[in-house]
C-alpha cells in the first residue's frame, strides 16, 4: 500500500506543492458533483489505470504481522471489482452524457467530501504519490423510502505535470465494504 | 399469511394459470416473500459455487441458500459438504470468513468445533466434566449436495429429487456452456457481491431471457455501441432464435448461428476482444473442439442468458455466472461468479476478465441500468393499489412451437415464455407446497 506513514527527506513536497494537490483533488470531486464528466476527463492522463480492487474477509492467524491489508484484496491478475483504461472511461463518460442513461435521469444528488489529503514526491521529476480518503453521499427521492446511500473509501493516486498542470495517471480506490455494494457505480 | 393457512384460491388469485398474469403483491409483499422462503428456497436445488473454488481438502467457501448462510467444504476424502453456518451449541455464526482453508471449524463463543463434513467433534473440557453429551446429534445441519459439471448446487430437502432430473431439459444448452471443451470450465474470478434493492424475482424472470427490455432499458448503450443494435436484431430473430422454456421452469433465449462462419464468431465473446492475435488463437481454436463436444448443430447453437430456477442465471456472453439472492420482498443481492477454462492463460483470463467487467462488472454499462429498473419495481408495487392490480406477462402467447431436435418448447426471442416458464414453477412449487400440508394434515 502507498503510504505517507514513514517518508524519505527526498520524498517530501512543499506546503506550496500541498495545497496544489488538495486543491487539484477538491476541484476533481467538484467536476464530479457538478457532473461535468468530460470536463473531468481532462484531468486523466491518456494512459491512466484506473481500478478498484476486491477486498473480501479473510480469517488470519490472528498475530500482526499477518494483519496486511493487501492479504485481502485482489491483485494483479485476479478479478477486480472496477479496472479501466482511459477508453473505458470514456466509454462511461459518453454513457452518462448519452442522455439515455436511466440510472442519472434523474440524477443522483452527490456530495462528495475528499479528505486526508498527503503527498510525496516519487523519483520522477513532476510526478507525485498522493493518497486521500472520501466519503460520497448520494441521494435519490422515492416515495416508498428515499434512496440514500454513503460510500466511503480511500485512494492511491499518482498525479503528474503535464505542461503546468497535474493530471491524474493511476488511482486505486479501496472501498471499506467487502465488495461494490451499491448496484450503479460511481466515479470516484 | 403463512404458508399453512394459503390455499389453492389464494394462489389462483395471485397468478394464472398459464402464467402471464401475476398479481403485483408477489413483489412487495412480506407474507408472500415468507411462503415462498418455505416453499422455494427450503426446496429447490441452489447452486452454491464451484468444485475449482474448493479445488483441495480442507478449502471451504460461504454462500447462501436463500437467506441460509452456508459452509461449502472440501473434506479429507475431498467430498463436498454444505452445512448451515450456525454453531448447535448456542446459535453463533461459526464461520466468518467468506473462503480460506480449515480443518475444523470451531466457534468462538465457547470453542465448539466442527469436521469440514459438518459432523460435532470436539467440545473444550468434555472429559473434565463427565457429561454426557451425544455429539452425533450435534452436528452442523446439513444439506443435500450434487454437482453438474463442476457447478455445485445443494437444498435443504432431503426428498429432492436427483439434480440432473431437477436441472431437466436445460442440460442441454446449459452444455453449450459447461462442457464445450475437454478443458474443465471453472471460476477464474469473483464472486462479486452488490445490494439490489430489488425483488429477487426481477432479476431471476429477466435473466430467462428478456431480450425484450434491451432496446429501451439499454438505451444509452446502443447510442454509444450502434452496431449492438445490429447483433441484437441478428439475436432477436425469429428464424434462428427462440426463447425456450422447458417443463423443469428453467427458460432460456438462445440463437443457432449460421454455419460456414469463422471459428470465433461461435462463441459469444465481442469481436473487439479478440484483435490481438495470442487472444484470438486461443478462442478461435475452441470451436473444432466443441464440434467434437457438442456435435455439429448444438456447437453452433449459442445461449445468450438463462435461468435456471429459482435464481441461478446463466450468461455467457459476460463469461458469468449469476445468482439473486432474496433479503426480503424490497431487496436482494447479486453474486457473480466469472468462468473461464482450467487451461487459459493470464492474458486470456485477463481478457475475460476485461469481457466481463465492460458489461456486467459492478461498473459495467449493462448493469446500472437494469438494478434501476428493478427497484423502481419495488417502488412501484409499494403503493395501496398494486396489492389488487395485476402485471402482465403475456408477450407472444401463441408463437410456442416444438423443434425436432431441441428440447423445450420454442417461442418468439422477444416474447415473455421465459417469464411464464419462471412463474409457472413459481407457481407449482407453492401449490406442491400447499397439496404437502394438506396431505399431512390428513394422515
Amino acid at each position: 500500500m502507498m503510504s505517507i506513514v514513514s517518508l524519505q527527506p527526498e520524498q517530501e513536497v512543499s506546503i506550496r506543492e500541498l495545497m496544489e494537490i488538495t486543491r487539484q483533488l477538491n476541484r476533481e470531486g467538484q467536476l464530479l458533483d457538478e457532473r461535468r464528466y468530460s470536463d473531468w476527463l481532462t484531468l486523466l492522463t491518456e494512459d491512466i489505470h484506473y481500478w478498484a480492487p476486491l477486498r473480501f474477509m479473510r480469517q488470519q492467524d490472528g498475530f500482526s504481522d499477518d494483519w496486511d491489508i493487501e492479504k485481502e484484496l485482489s491483485q494483479e491478475g485476479e478479478l477486480h471489482m472496477s479496472n479501466t483504461n482511459y477508453v473505458d472511461l470514456q466509454v462511461r463518460v459518453a454513457r452518462l452524457n448519452s442522455g439515455r442513461a436511466h440510472t442519472e435521469n434523474p440524477p443522483w444528488f452527490t456530495q462528495r467530501l475528499i479528505t486526508n489529503i498527503d503527498a510525496r514526491k516519487t523519483a520522477t521529476e513532476g510526478e507525485y504519490e498522493v493518497t486521500s480518503k472520501f466519503l460520497l453521499n448520494r441521494f435519490k427521492g422515492g416515495f416508498v423510502k428515499g434512496r440514500e446511500q454513503t460510500i466511503v473509501g480511500s485512494r492511491e493516486d499518482i498525479w503528474t505535470r503535464i505542461g503546468g498542470a497535474l493530471r491524474l495517471r493511476s488511482r486505486r480506490i479501496i472501498y471499506n465494504t467487502d465488495n461494490y455494494r451499491w448496484g450503479s457505480y460511481v466515479l470516484m | 399469511m403463512p404458508l399453512t393457512k394459503f390455499t389453492m384460491s389464494d394462489l389462483d388469485a395471485l397468478m394464472s394459470a398459464d402464467g402471464a398474469r401475476v398479481s403485483g403483491k408477489i413483489f412487495s409483499d412480506q407474507e408472500i416473500y415468507e411462503i415462498e422462503r418455505e416453499a422455494i428456497f427450503k426446496k429447490c436445488w441452489q447452486f452454491v459455487g464451484c468444485e475449482n473454488q474448493i479445488g483441495e481438502a480442507g478449502h471451504f467457501i460461504r454462500s447462501r441458500l436463500g437467506e441460509q448462510d452456508v459452509i461449502v467444504a472440501r473434506a479429507e476424502d475431498m467430498q463436498i459438504h454444505v452445512s448451515a453456518n450456525i454453531c448447535r451449541h448456542r446459535g453463533n455464526t461459526l464461520c466468518r470468513a467468506d473462503q480460506g482453508k480449515a480443518k475444523r471449524f470451531t466457534c468462538t463463543y465457547h470453542g465448539w468445533s466442527f469436521g469440514l463434513d459438518g459432523e460435532l467433534k470436539g467440545i473444550p473440557m468434555e472429559r473434565q466434566l463427565e457429561w454426557d453429551i451425544d455429539k452425533s446429534k450435534l452436528g452442523l445441519l446439513k444439506a443435500k449436495v450434487e454437482t453438474f459439471h463442476g457447478l455445485i448446487f445443494a437444498t435443504f430437502d432431503p426428498d429432492a429429487e436427483p439434480l440432473r432430473d431437477f436441472i431437466g431439459e436445460a442440460a442441454f444448452y446449459l452444455d453449450t456452456m459447461l462442457q464445450r471443451r475437454k478443458a474443465k470450465m471453472v471460476v477464474i474470478g469473483g464472486p462479486h457481491k452488490w445490494d439490489l434493492e430489488a425483488n429477487w424475482k426481477s432479476p431471476a424472470e429477466n435473466m430467462t431471457g428478456d431480450f425484450y427490455h434491451v432496446t429501451n432499458s439499454h438505451a444509452s448503450v446502443l447510442k454509444i455501441y450502434p452496431g449492438l443494435g445490429d447483433s441484437i436484431k441478428l439475436m432477436t430473430d425469429q428464424a434462428h432464435a427462440s426463447f425456450v422454456s422447458t417443463e423443469q421452469g428453467h427458460a432460456l433465449n438462445t440463437f443457432v448461428m449460421p454455419k460456414g462462419l469463422p471459428p470465433e464468431a461461435y462463441l459469444p465473446i465481442e469481436p473487439r476482444w479478440l484483435e490481438k492475435p495470442s487472444i484470438h488463437k486461443y478462442f478461435s481454436e475452441i470451436q473444432p473442439e466443441a464440434e467434437e463436444q457438442l456435435g455439429e448443430l448444438r456447437s453452433r447453437l449459442r445461449l445468450n442468458t438463462c435461468t435456471i430456477f429459482p435464481n441461478l442465471s446463466v450468461l455467457p456472453g459476460a463469461f458469468c455466472l449469476r445468482l439473486t439472492l432474496p433479503k426480503g420482498p424490497h431487496e436482494s443481492e447479486s453474486w457473480c461468479w466469472v468462468m473461464g477454462y482450467d487451461d487459459m492463460p493470464a492474458e486470456v483470463r485477463d481478457t475475460a476478465h476485461a469481457a466481463y467487467l465492460d458489461v456486467f462488472g459492478p461498473d459495467g454499462i449493462l448493469e446500472p441500468d437494469d438494478a434501476e429498473n428493478w427497484a423502481n419495481v419495488v417502488e412501484g408495487l409499494s403503493g395501496p393499489m398494486a396489492k389488487d392490480m395485476d402485471l402482465y406477462a403475456g408477450l407472444g402467447m401463441g408463437t410456442e412451437i416444438s423443434k425436432p431436435d431441441m428440447p423445450g418448447i420454442h417461442a418468439h426471442p422477444l416474447s415473455e415464455a421465459g417469464h411464464r416458464a419462471f412463474y409457472l414453477r413459481w407457481r407449482a412449487q407453492i401449490a406442491a407446497s400447499i397439496e404437502n400440508k394438506e396431505t399431512g394434515a390428513a394422515s
